[in-house]
């Protein structure tokens, strides 16, 4: 049985590059707010509004493990996966499973309600703002820097999950995500889910790269 | 005979705790001067943004940021009876004014007055013509805000 494993492509580059250019500019945004470097964590949203507005793109039409329609699963599949959750070794499953999608869904929600309140947000002092915060009111935008504060510390709590449950996997069961998000290989058996994934290159992911950017784009420049 | 320290112990923490959580006794006046404290500072952070959002969008001296500028005006000489002794942390009450205010009078004095003269200069130039030196006032006045509030404002948010 053991012989049947081999190295197999699961994550493709932009899913991996994006994966890691959030975890370093949600640290930098974290960083930056709290060293009032405020013109880094405009910068740093912008980054981090781009990369969301991408992996919705990608999320629709990028490769099989990127979608969302592949990954998003029912209470039914999600029950029956964390029933097994102890299980070693767990049920393959080559992208997300049917527990982490959810995850995944949840984090990029966060993060979007985080960078959406940033961008209309103001210090108390009328002093600092995000881009959009000059059409609305003080009191609106002082709201919405508030949601900006509760949605960070749920997000921290979400990552804080998220790290943690990956190092269950690491530790416990045995399996290193980390590694497959790095090096977009997991060691796995023939599968015939394996065999029905597609992987989209560049020429798929370059119209996603350039519709964010022009979002981010208008946005701060208006 | 090991119980009865304890049992002391325990008590005593309780009664602590029950001392912690008594709403603060705040003479009224000080609380009344806390609040107006708070809705001023408020008030100036609301025409600091009107400020900003113009000088940002080159709106000019619309009669909005004149407004503004005259509200920050017409404030700033009133910090000099927001901070009356006694209106500090130590009220109890949810306050960021921190005690190095009381403790170093000189410097804040020193930095209030620097205040009130920068905002009486951006109200004289808000009243002027000249866009592009209110601009400048308006970025001198925010360093002005930023210099004392590093110093003397508890950093949370």
């Amino acid at each position: 049985m053991q012989a049947e494993l081999a190295r197999r492509r699961v994550w493709d580059l932009p899913t991996r590059l994006l994966h890691w250019l959030l975890v370093a500019l949600f640290a930098f945004s974290w960083w930056s707010a709290e060293n009032h470097a405020m013109d880094w964590h405009r910068w740093s949203g912008y980054g981090v509004l781009g990369l969301l507005l991408f992996r919705l793109y990608w999320g629709l039409v990028g490769s099989t493990t990127a979608r969302f329609a592949s990954f998003v699963r029912g209470p039914r599949a999600f029950f029956a996966y964390a029933r097994r959750l102890l299980q070693r070794p767990g049920p393959i499953t080559p992208g997300h499973n049917p527990m982490g999608g959810w995850s995944v869904l949840a984090l990029l929600a966060l993060l979007l309600v985080q960078v959406g309140t940033g961008l209309f947000a103001t210090d108390t002092d009328g002093l600092e703002s995000g881009p959009l915060a000059s059409k609305i009111s003080y009191s609106l935008s002082r709201d919405f820097a508030e949601v900006h504060e509760i949605s960070f510390n749920l997000l921290l709590a979400l990552v804080g999950l998220h790290v943690a449950v990956v190092l269950f996997y690491w530790v416990y069961k045995r399996e290193n995500l980390i590694a497959a998000m790095l090096s977009g290989d997991k060691r796995l058996p023939a599968a015939p889910e394996l065999a029905r994934l597609r992987f989209e290159g560049w020429r798929r992911a370059l119209p996603g790269v350039l519709i964010a950017a022009a979002i981010v784009w208008a946005i701060v420049r208006s | 005979m090991k119980t009865l320290p304890a049992a002391l112990v325990a008590a005593s923490c309780v009664l602590a705790l029950c001392a912690c959580n008594k709403q603060p006794q705040v003479d009224p006046r000080i609380k009344q001067v806390m609040e107006q404290r708070h809705e001023g500072f408020e008030a100036i952070g609301e025409a600091f943004k009107t400020l900003n959002d113009a000088v940002k969008s080159g709106a000019g001296l619309t009669e909005d940021v004149k407004k503004a500028a005259h509200t920050i005006h017409g404030y700033a000489p009133q910090l000099a009876d927001w901070f009356p002794p006694g209106s500090g942390p130590e009220t109890g009450i949810d306050t960021k004014a921190r005690a190095e205010i009381w403790q170093q009078p000189e410097e804040f004095a020193e930095k209030r007055e620097a205040l009130a003269a920068e905002a009486a200069r951006l109200a004289e130039l808000a009243d002027g013509g000249d866009a592009a030196a209110f601009a400048a006032q308006v970025k001198k006045l925010g360093g002005r805000c930023k210099a004392c509030h590093d110093r003397f404002r508890v950093d949370r948010d």
